[in-house]
């Protein structure tokens, strides 16, 4: 096998606030390799978007890396600076795909003056050059060719988004790193643009880092997971792995949350409480007080990355229980389930007499 | 992340705010101290504003400091008049040509001057924020009527106005205030008027509307809390201008040249010819002046340490939601 | 259901803006153009029921719930709550309206005033319908929303809280004054999915708890089903399929609907789903005319009987059409792709037809594309559009009727119209 195309590896970032050092992420580790799509799941405030920033060098001023590498094609790349990250990475190897496109295409340029400015930095090729690539990549992204010369206002929101998709891709970058790049849109249009993001990756081999709170978008487009929880990794493997034997808590009941239109009355799960913030080195699993089956080991150091015994060697869990958790849960709520069938009189009638 | 931090900070500052939350049942009351208290954390601000304070201090007790009677001519021992005589231990700022104490006047001239600065900027924000609000919120031809006539008051040229307005109203102190607090709402107007219709799109009025909340109730309880910072800061330098601006009438003439304001006192210095050989009797006038008007001017900037007080970044969080 | 007055109906609602006219318009005498952003829209909302209104973002649903609540005029029909028309409502008709129907809106980063504390926002719908018993009213509902000790949460200003707990507060403000009716406009999807999940689950409680009706108003189908028992699906200002939610997504009859449902993501890899067909987005809601508003982009549109074509062909034909007839060809755009700086009319048909058309017409089609391609080069659009009308004019040009395709099941489609009776395959299922 070739070397991973990104390694993340024990990655720790932190905030300066008023209020102490504050870990965005801890001990973060994945890899991506050569045209694999990897999905990056959490809530609000789980890091996941701060790992994004510190790949390409857009982290807040008050933040930075404290401890851990980040490899591109085996170079490191995290102390770098907006200079070195120009020449080594930036739209040539790594290109970045915002989630408001509205806001990232210049409303007073042409879409095609737009990428010979970028690739004239970048690259030694022509203009002509240029415009043929840009005009490729608006072909697989499904918009007209002559339409590179248009200005962004004559696109409508879902063709701005996927110009900013040829836009990213048409200095044929190594990883695309999109921030959930689907967010502010209606199914339909999501669709397309995960419909040309398929094409992409069967077409260039090209590397997706895609950042969601979506965990279905995830499953049904990427290789590989990892679930965020408060700056820690809590599961990672293979979408399938991750799907069908979950292991971290916060990992199953993350999915459980997420409504099925298939099954339309399964109860959606209710993860209780909000992620906390941290204020100093994590060493303990952030996940302890919103998790039902805690320990009071998950408060005395956190747990490692190891690898949980199924069909896929990468996939790893951060869990002192990840061997039982899961049925726990299952039994739990099959308990619960038939409690629940056979006492919905009670139910009712208690709450009337509230 | 950064969402984060700014919460954590903001609960915090709730804890210590306790107090007044108890006593200032008002919201908008609370608010506004709230907002002062917010500004007044920034050292700079504070600074300016302690300044101000000062100033006020001398604009309402300077008249029972003064030491002398400004209209007292002082003599030395040999019964001649002081003339523009430089500072001594009896006349700390000297005197006038006329034998005046400077230091006397400078106390008693702070009133007009606070006055001015009061009455010019409270017409600023009170026209500027009713017409501003008004147009904003209301819309419609009512809003088409009042903002030609602002850009109307816009078109109007200020000191050859305040000229032919002040020989109609009788040259006097408090009509010069009045003239100037008439035309310089314009600015104010037009801001908060953009201020306004940038909250009235807010979910939270439509929420209040559809409950059937009065108009009245929307613009007391909702539009004016959200726009106050901006207010403040045209408070400030509404203060700021009309103090400039009746200076400079004053020196044009068109000021009453017996009400022994800061701007009467450099006019009369440069009328004497003594400006150069007793620079104590403009020069500190001049500095009070400009040290009065930069004060508001910075005071008022501290208003953008209020913008983000209560409106989170929505940006980041929705990026990161 | 039952021979009782309906809690709320709409009768062929209908809300237009006129686009904004400058001063030329007015000197020319130019009618502005009307946004048709709700076009005959006719719901019925029993008592404890909850349905939803779902469409893309632009179909007007927005404008259909800021119409419900007052905020904007009725451009025609007619909103009946309880029996009266709210036409007919005197002031203290509307107060009563007023507090028995409340709003939740998407955006919970701004429903709530950041300048006043949770306990004054919650108050104020009481003090406007001047109810006494405030304080305890403010805290009950706190506790019924799950923010509880009420305490943690009184003096708090918004920005204090999660988005999830500001959620919890704006549903709260709905709740205090006890209403019949509540309009919700995506309340969960600017969430967190557990977040989300919890606030489903709360929200479904409450209406069950407190007989409260909603109408809820999302471009989510997968939450949908979790809060409503019926579903309406609109599309540029019409609702094109009503049907109870279940049915409606396990077997959608409108070519839209089915579009809709078949994109949602499912979160299961072993899943092996097709991407949506659909390319673009709708078009704007401007002088729309007559006819099905989804047949530009409607993989099932209908060719007229004699017409032997593939459907995709068609489609384009008929997208083309539309784009004609609203005057949107980019000529600019096509010319620059002729190297010859001044192209005869054939050459310039050719280049159009490669703009436009992907997929091949055969004979008397090509023909009569050809022809009209042609004229449009020739600076004829009027000949153009009627040479391409007489031999492609689809049933879709005519607007479908609202038709009773099942018991309880409305489509507004031409495939549904006479199929009512003898079962028609549905053509929208063609993958």
């Amino acid at each position: 096998m070739t070397e991973p195309l990104l390694e993340v590896e024990d990655l720790t970032i932190q905030y300066e606030t008023d209020g102490g050092m504050l870990t965005a992420v801890s001990d973060a580790s994945f890899t991506i390799d050569e045209g694999e799509f990897f999905g990056l799941a959490g809530e609000s405030g789980s890091g996941k978007s701060t790992i994004a920033k510190s790949i390409i060098g857009g982290l807040d001023s008050n933040g930075q890396v404290t401890s851990g590498t980040i490899r591109y094609r085996g170079e490191e790349i995290q102390g770098y600076d907006d200079k070195q990250l120009n020449e080594a990475v930036r739209w040539k190897e790594i290109a970045w795909i915002p989630q408001s496109s509205m806001n990232s295409l210049d409303p007073l340029q042409q879409v095609s003056e737009q990428a010979i400015e970028i690739g004239q930095v970048h690259t030694d090729l022509s203009n002509v050059e240029l415009r043929d690539r840009l005009k490729e990549m608006f072909d697989i992204v499904g918009l007209q060719e002559s339409r590179i010369d248009d200005y962004p206002h004559q696109f409508s929101g879902g063709m701005q988004q996927r110009a900013i998709i040829a836009l990213a891709l048409f200095l044929e970058p190594s990883l695309i790193i999109a921030d959930e790049p689907t967010t502010a849109l209606d199914v339909i249009m999501q669709d397309q643009i995960f419909k040309y993001l398929d094409e992409v990756k069967s077409e260039l081999e090209t590397s997706l880092l895609l950042i969601t709170h979506d965990i279905s978008v995830i499953f049904e487009s990427c290789d590989s997971v990892a679930i965020m929880h408060a700056s820690q990794v809590a599961e990672y493997g293979s979408v399938a792995a991750v799907h069908d034997n979950p292991r971290h808590p916060y990992a199953f009941m993350f999915k459980e949350a997420f409504p099925d239109v298939r099954e339309p009355d399964r109860e959606l799960e209710v993860i209780d409480g909000y992620p906390p913030e941290l204020i100093g080195d994590v060493d303990f699993c952030s996940f302890i007080d919103r998790c039902p089956w805690a320990t009071d080991e998950c408060g005395q150091r956190a747990p490692n990355m190891e690898s949980v015994d199924d069909d896929d060697p990468t996939h790893v869990a951060g869990c002192f229980r990840k061997d039982e958790a899961y049925e726990l849960y299952q039994s739990e709520r099959d308990h619960a389930r038939s409690e629940g069938h056979s006492g919905e009189q009670t139910t009712a009638v208690t709450e009337g007499s509230d | 992340m950064r969402v984060g931090t700014k919460r954590m900070i903001s609960k915090h500052r709730i804890q210590s705010l306790r107090p007044y939350q108890m006593v200032a049942e008002n919201h908008i009351l609370r608010n506004f101290l709230t907002a002062l208290r917010k500004m007044l954390d920034d050292r700079t601000t504070s600074f300016y504003f302690a300044i101000l304070l000062v100033i006020v201090v001398m604009g309402l007790f300077g008249p029972m400091l003064a030491p002398h009677d400004v209209n007292a001519t002082h003599y030395d021992d040999n019964g001649d008049i002081l003339r523009a005589e430089a500072p001594s231990v009896d006349h700390p700022l000297g005197t006038t040509h006329a034998g005046y104490d400077v230091f006397s006047r400078i106390l008693v001239g702070a009133r007009p001057t606070v006055l001015t600065g009061l009455i010019g900027g409270g017409m600023i924000l009170s026209i500027g924020t009713a017409v501003g609000v008004t147009a904003g919120y209301v819309g419609g031809k009512t809003e088409t009527v009042l903002m030609r006539f602002t850009d109307f008051v816009y078109g109007v040229p200020l000191i050859p106005f305040a000229i032919v307005l002040i020989t109609f109203m009788g040259v006097g102190f408090l009509s010069s205030a009045l003239v100037i607090g008439l035309i310089l709402w314009r600015g104010a107007a037009r801001v908060i008027r953009a201020q306004t219709m940038q909250v009235k799109q807010y979910p939270f009025v439509k929420v209040a509307k559809a409950s059937g909340a009065s108009t009245p109730r929307i613009i007391f309880k909702h539009i004016l809390p959200n726009v106050a910072p901006m207010a403040i800061f045209f408070l400030a330098m509404g203060v700021g201008y009309a103090i400039i601006l009746q200076a400079g009438l004053t020196f044009l003439g068109v000021a009453d040249p017996f009400v022994p304001s800061w701007g009467v006192m450099i006019r009369n210095a440069f009328d004497s010819g003594y400006m150069a050989t007793a620079p104590w009797w403009s020069l500190t006038p001049g500095l009070l002046i400009g040290i009065t008007v930069l004060s508001t001017f910075m005071f008022g900037r501290g208003y953008e340490d209020l913008i983000d007080e209560d409106a989170e970044s929505v940006d980041a969080e929705a990026v990161s939601a | 259901m039952t021979d009782e007055t309906p809690l709320l109906e709409i009768r062929n609602l209908r809300k237009y803006f006129e686009e904004s006219s400058n001063v030329l318009d007015l000197l020319l005498r130019r009618e502005p153009d009307q946004i048709q952003a709700v076009d005959d829209v006719s719901l019925t909302l029993n008592e404890n029921e909850s349905i939803a209104v779902i469409g893309e973002s632009g179909c007007g649903k927005t404008t259909l719930l800021l119409t419900l609540i007052g905020l904007h005029d009725i451009t025609d029909g007619e909103i009946i709550y309880k029996g009266t028309p709210v036409s007919e409502f005197d002031k203290a008709d509307w107060k009563d309206y007023r507090s028995n129907v409340q709003v939740i809106f998407q955006d919970p980063f701004n429903a709530l005033d950041p300048k006043m504390t949770i306990r004054e926002s919650l108050e104020e719908p009481l003090k406007i319908h001047g109810i006494d018993d405030r304080d305890r009213r403010v805290r009950d509902v706190l506790e019924h929303v799950e923010l509880s000790p009420p305490e943690k949460y009184l003096g708090r200003k918004p920005v204090n809280l999660s988005g999830g707990e500001k959620q919890r507060v704006a549903i709260a403000r709905a709740l205090i004054v006890e209403p019949d009716i509540i309009l919700a406009d995506e309340p969960v999807s600017m969430l967190d999915a557990s977040t989300q999940a919890a606030v489903l689950k709360m929200m479904k409680e409450l209406i069950e708890d407190f007989g409260v009706s909603m109408i809820y108003i999302s471009h989510d189908l997968s939450t949908v089903s979790y809060i409503s028992e019926h579903v309406n699906v609109m599309y540029l200002g019409r609702i094109v399929e009503t049907a109870p939610t279940g049915q409606i997504l396990a077997d959608p009859k409108h070519p839209y609907t089915d579009a809709l449902v078949s994109a949602v993501p499912i979160p299961d890899p072993g899943h092996d789903r097709d991407r949506t067909r659909m390319s673009g987005a709708p078009r704007d809601p401007i002088g729309l005319g007559d006819g099905c508003r989804f047949r530009d982009r409607c993989p099932a549109v209908i060719p007229p009987d004699h017409l032997e074509i593939d459907q995709e062909a068609f489609r384009e034909v008929m997208e083309f059409r539309e784009l004609l007839d609203r005057d949107e060809i980019a000529f600019d755009r096509v010319v620059e792709t002729i190297d010859d700086p001044d192209p005869d009319d054939r050459t310039m048909a050719r280049a159009l037809k490669q703009e436009y058309f992907r997929h091949e017409l055969s004979g008397e089609n090509e023909a009569t594309l050809t022809e009209s391609l042609i004229a449009l080069a020739n600076e004829k659009p009027d000949v153009a559009a009627r040479r391409l009308k007489q031999r492609f004019e689809s049933v879709c040009e005519t607007t479908p009727a609202y038709v009773e395709a099942e018991t309880g099941w409305n489509v507004a489609c031409h495939h549904y119209e006479e199929s009512t009776n003898e079962t028609q395959s549905t053509p929208a299922k063609q993958h």
